[in-house]
């Protein structure tokens, strides 16, 4: 007669046990009850809730920059590359570029530069630095730090805008003005003069040149090099050419620029 | 009884008592192994496409979202934005038409899909988008290049 050996039983119901364990998981994890992370879930929740917010918050910072920076070369431009008036003073908010024979050509760049890292201080959080570099506006802005429910994302906000604005239109409207300077300071007609020498620029609404008096030019000349900019008037975007305003002097006297 | 036999019995059938057991566990383990396998290959395949789906529907939806910031950073100096709930605002009503993530008006690309405004972009009744030389502009009161 064939008996069973009841000593190793025990592992027999081992293997029923670990059966009935996995034949427990399968029903609760059918029922939802046990729930298993979606793989690649957190990865997508982490581009989602962090990464993409941290792309919004660049986006955003990047449009007040931009609309800063148009604003500061559209001011600078009004007012002849002067943040405030000119050494030569002005004439009807005219600065002089030259007056006297003396020249008071403005650093625009570094005024530019000035302006909008004051600007940008104001309405960006964590702006160390902002330049003008080309046609490019350079922020250097402190680490930022975006906290989800599932991660904290830290990322460099600093931003490297295009403005496709270069101010060495200032340095081209510089050598014709000495040369209009030069060339129209003797002349009997000055308004003549200057109209045919400005003329290739073209000037403000075909007003390109208003003599107050016999000796003060009042210039307003668009950009020599087309340059566009973007202005936020009343939250419409208004594109425009820029125009430089700017006066000149012609002393009757003959003496040399200085 | 020659002393090959002897041997052979010794070796097989000496200890009877033991042998229906080891032959019991032997097609417990085999059995307990394919099912095993079996419930961990459901368990796999089924984890793995419902991950996929999962992964995928929610991965599209990011891909259109940066799509949209992507859009919105390209026309930086042509719309107006003013904190980010006008971005998360021009991120939801972005659709997709011609295969190409729609956000503002410039990014049509066909003239006919931009005078129809097929994506509904803009959402001010008074105000469409339209056709002008090669690019789809806001109908609105505004200077061009």
């Amino acid at each position: 007669m064939i008996s069973f050996n009841k000593k190793g039983a025990v592992f027999h119901f081992l293997l029923f046990i670990v059966l009935a364990a996995l034949a427990i998981f399968f029903m609760y994890t059918r029922l939802g009850v046990v729930k298993s992370d979606v793989k690649g879930d957190w990865q997508v929740d982490f581009l989602e809730k962090n990464f993409l917010e941290s792309q919004k918050v660049i986006l955003l910072n990047s449009q007040k920059a931009t609309f800063r920076a148009y604003n500061t070369i559209d001011f600078l431009s009004q007012n002849g590359g002067f943040d405030k008036k000119s050494e030569c003073k002005n004439f009807l908010d005219f600065n002089y570029w030259i007056f006297n024979d003396r020249a008071c050509f403005p650093n625009a760049l570094d005024n530019a530069n000035k302006l909008v890292r004051n600007d940008l201080v104001v309405i960006l959080n964590g702006v160390n630095e902002a330049k003008f570099k080309d046609d490019k506006l350079i922020v250097d802005v402190d680490k930022q730090t975006i906290e989800s429910d599932i991660a904290v994302y830290t990322f460099d906000p600093s931003m490297f805008l295009d403005l496709s604005y270069d101010f060495m239109d200032y340095d081209d409207l510089k050598i014709q003005v000495i040369r209009v300077h030069k060339e129209c300071k003797e002349s009997d007609d000055k308004v003549e003069c200057a109209n045919k020498l400005f003329n290739n620029w073209g000037g403000c609404d075909g007003q390109l040149f208003d003599f107050q008096n016999e000796k003060v030019g009042l210039y307003c000349v668009k950009s020599p090099n087309d340059y566009y900019i973007s202005l936020n008037e009343n939250n419409n975007v208004v594109t425009k050419l820029v125009e430089y305003r700017f006066a000149i002097g012609f002393d009757s006297e003959k003496k040399e620029l200085e | 009884m020659n002393k090959g036999r002897t041997l052979f019995l010794n070796l097989t059938f000496r200890n009877k008592k033991g042998s229906v057991d080891d032959l019991l566990d032997y097609f417990i383990i085999v059995f307990t192994g394919v099912f095993i396998m079996f419930f961990l290959s459901f368990a796999f395949t089924s984890g793995f496409s419902q991950s996929k789906e999962v992964s995928l529907n929610k991965f599209a939806e990011y891909k259109k979202n940066d799509a949209a910031v992507n859009n919105l950073r390209v026309n930086l100096d042509g719309i107006i934005i003013n904190d980010i709930n006008d971005i998360n605002e021009k991120i939801d009503n972005s659709n997709l038409v011609d295969g190409r993530v729609i956000t503002i008006c410039s990014d049509y690309i066909k003239k006919e899909s931009c005078n129809a405004e097929v994506a509904k972009v803009v959402k001010e009744v008074t105000l469409g988008c339209f056709w002008i030389v090669d690019e789809c502009k806001l109908r609105a009161k505004r200077a061009y290049r």
